[in-house]
């Protein structure tokens, strides 16, 4: 069997191929029915034009991750057939593109010739890039940038010149993603890739669905984190240690000097696997309600925005007061309880702080940003209103509390309904807080922070104290 | 030294996790300059015992009193005085190691930083490698470095050397030697390695599902038992021999290799005359006597399920 058919093998062996089937078909057909209707006015293009970014990076990232099972990689003289696999599916999609146009044409549909070329080389760029996408390992995010990039041009004046003169002079598309088209199909053949990717046991789309690969991508990522590079502030270290040092006389003070140090050094060593895909996240989820629902679905801003800070708040309960360390350095029980408490306090100064200094900066940004009027829909950026803190200061320790009370499948089901619950509250409550007297929101604001934290606390008690460490 | 008040002291002890118990009816001192050997089979709850003794774990039943305090309720002061290496190999991934040490070196004010170079040097550390980066062995060395850095009381290895290498473990073999020799240094070890072990104990603990079934002197231990080899150069070996409490008998081209329990030497050497053979004896190895132990105690527990 040739390398190129043992590849093949993989497009209707692989458990989950009819995704990508169904993406192709379904793909192909939808676009191809709006794409060729419309005239060259550019009227109507975003939703189709999004629709072919999405299509062509996503079926890119796919099908390259589907096709890249480690004997691509790995096998001696197998350098050249993944990308010689690809080519020929990028062929089968453009045949059949063709094969579409050409039965519109038999239904006397009318057919922009200019638009139909532009939406080939539109598709094949946006192919041969989820392919770079998925051979570079970038994951989702390029393809957040891509539809973000889109919507920032189609939201402005810009789209109303660009995609018209796209679809007059298809030639420079043409030009422009031929060039980048090969240089992407040039490089995924490279033997960086091909050395890079041979120890990369995971890969696309499906594998996911699969428990055996997610075991696999799991073990491998906490073995990358072990070996990212990135510093620990060494004077930050000597700073804390000499604390620790000066302290000696008091069994509890260096110990709470110490968990505070763990729980806020990784900000530091930690911020290239940690901190930056976070922010990436947490920026994109603030654009969306901020921006597109505040203007088009004002009744979802508060679901929306709730929904963020809660899924926030939920990582930010994860990342720091999910107790760990219980061998290692153990002060004792109560001093276990009194460094929980100092890890709840650090949490929620550092989420007080990110989410107060976001909450600033969007609201400065809110100012500077231009209305802009779409499709006939005048869009504003509405930022998070400040009273929208309060979603940390309450759900952190309430997750927090879930985290070290419970474990596995408890936990999993108690996170659920208290983040389901918690989004019911906020959903309700936050519209009712803008309208109510101050007075009764402070109230309502003490009383649910004394349960949540009266919660953790508790919870920390139970387990420090009447409950096995380990 | 055994009129000393133990440093450990447990009654009674009874540790269940949801219905499975884990250790029953366990009764265990500890004195001060002893190195006791802790063994037994995966899973028979050797971990659970050790956790008790610093605390980690709360006892469904009885006691566990460390330090003269129980030991639910030790502080940093107690426990400083405590050394702990456990299987988990619970370090601090991000940190370098010199970073590491550093860090908990400055929880002790007695710190060894001799100690520390020298067992650098000695075990080989990189000391501006990531913890997270280290092999299962280097992780080990330094866990162990961690945990006699501060010359603890009460030394407590579960599993030490499980992840060394045969000249680590050699290293660390003499490591421990060297803290045996500091006057009143108290080590709990457990260990799979019995011929690693029994070059440093004095004191063995055989715990099986949940009981401790032996818990004596290693030398009184030894004395309970004897490996005997029978030479006859010029007739064949008799059918029957004449030893009692054999506890297994191994022949070959006129040898016989005897283990006989409860030995006394005289009557061996007297009873060899008689069928005209030459005897050496010899130490049985703690490998040996640990599957005595535990095969004895499976035959006790046949009979009395017999006896029912």
């Amino acid at each position: 069997m040739s390398p190129l058919a043992a590849n093949l093998k993989h497009l209707y062996q692989f458990r989950f191929m009819w995704i990508h089937h169904m993406i192709l078909v379904v793909g192909i057909m939808s676009l191809f029915t709006g794409m060729m209707t419309i005239d060259t006015s550019g009227d109507l293009s975003e939703v189709s034009w999004i629709m072919f970014i999405l299509f062509g990076e996503i079926f890119g990232m796919t099908i390259a991750g589907t096709s890249s099972r480690p004997f691509s990689f790995c096998l001696p003289n197998h350098e050249r057939s993944v990308k010689k696999m690809l080519l020929l599916i990028w062929m089968a999609m453009v045949l059949l593109c063709l094969l579409i146009v050409s039965i519109l044409y038999l239904f006397n549909v009318h057919i922009n010739p200019s638009l139909f070329i532009a939406s080939i080389c539109l598709m094949s760029l946006c192919f041969w890039s989820g392919v770079s996408v998925f051979i570079r390992k970038l994951g989702f995010i390029p393809l957040f940038f891509s539809i973000f990039a889109f919507l920032i041009i189609s939201f402005n004046d810009m789209g109303i010149t660009i995609f018209p003169a796209i679809a007059n002079h298809p030639w420079i598309l043409m030009l422009s993603s031929s060039i980048l088209c090969f240089l992407i199909y040039h490089a995924t053949g490279s033997r960086r890739n091909h050395r890079q990717l041979c120890t990369t046991p995971w890969f696309g789309f499906g594998d996911s669905s699969q428990s055996r690969q997610r075991l696999i991508k799991r073990k491998w990522m906490r073995q990358a984190e072990k070996h990212a590079t990135g510093k620990t502030d060494d004077l930050y270290s000597r700073y804390i240690t000499d604390r620790i040092r000066s302290k000696h006389h008091s069994g509890l003070i260096p110990h709470l000097w110490g968990r505070m140090y763990l729980l806020t050094a990784p900000i530091f060593s930690r911020w290239k696997l940690l901190w930056i895909p976070f922010l990436f996240a947490y920026i994109m989820l603030i654009l969306v309600p901020c921006v597109i629902i505040s203007s088009t679905k004002p009744g979802f801003f508060y679901f929306f925005d709730g929904m963020m800070l809660i899924f926030s708040s939920f990582a930010f309960s994860i990342l720091f007061t999910n107790q760990r360390f219980k061998y290692f350095l153990f002060p004792g029980r109560n001093v276990h309880f009194f460094r929980g408490i100092v890890v709840l306090l650090t949490t929620m100064l550092l989420s007080l702080g990110f989410f107060g200094i976001s909450i600033l900066s969007f609201n400065y940004l809110s100012a500077l940003f231009p209305e802009i009027t779409v499709m006939g829909r005048s869009l504003t950026f509405l930022s998070i209103p400040p009273i929208m803190l309060i979603i940390p200061l309450i759900h952190v320790p309430l997750f927090g509390g879930l985290f070290i009370l419970f474990k596995g499948i408890v936990l999993r089901i108690a996170l659920t309904v208290t983040g389901v619950i918690a989004l019911i509250v906020t959903i309700f409550g936050m519209p009712a807080m803008e309208t109510a007297p101050f007075l009764l929101n402070l109230a309502v604001v003490v009383i649910a922070a004394a349960i949540t934290w009266g919660f953790h606390l508790a919870a920390l008690y139970y387990t420090s104290m009447k409950r096995s460490l380990c | 030294m055994n009129n000393a008040e133990p440093i450990v002291k447990i009654r009674g002890l009874r540790k269940t996790f949801k219905k499975k118990t884990a250790i029953e009816a366990v009764h265990l001192d500890i004195l001060p300059g002893r190195i006791i050997g802790l063994l037994g089979p995966n899973g028979c709850g050797k971990s659970t015992l050790i956790r008790h003794v610093i605390g980690l774990y709360l006892p469904t039943r009885g006691t566990c009193v460390t330090f003269g305090c129980e030991a639910a309720k030790l502080g940093p002061k107690e426990l400083s005085r405590i050394g702990y290496v456990h299987q988990e190999g619970e370090l601090i991934d991000w940190m370098t190691v010199k970073q590491l040490i550093r860090y908990v070196a400055a929880y002790y004010p007695n710190w060894n930083t001799d100690l520390e170079n020298r067992y650098v040097e000695d075990f080989e550390i990189h000391l501006k490698d990531r913890v997270g980066a280290l092999s299962p062995g280097q992780r080990q060395k330094l866990a162990i470095l961690l945990a006699i850095g501060h010359e603890p009381e009460l030394l407590i290895l579960d599993e030490p050397a499980t992840a060394l290498d045969p000249i680590a473990r050699a290293r660390f073999l003499d490591l421990l030697l060297n803290i045996i020799q500091q006057e009143g240094k108290t080590i709990l070890i457990s260990s799979h390695i019995l011929s690693d072990v029994e070059k440093v104990i004095d004191h063995v603990v055989i715990m099986k599902d949940g009981h401790i079934i032996e818990d004596r002197n290693f030398d009184e231990l030894r004395e309970q038992y004897l490996q005997v080899r029978l030479t006859s150069p010029d007739t064949p070996l008799p059918e029957t021999l004449p030893f009692e409490n054999v506890l297994s008998c191994v022949r070959n081209n006129g040898q016989a290799l005897l283990t006989l329990a409860a030995p006394c030497i005289e009557t061996i050497r007297k009873q060899a005359e008689e069928i005209n053979c030459g005897i050496d004896t010899l130490p049985l190895p703690l490998d040996d006597i640990y599957k005595i132990v535990m095969g004895a105690k499976n035959r006790t527990d046949n009979l009395s399920v017999d006896r029912n």
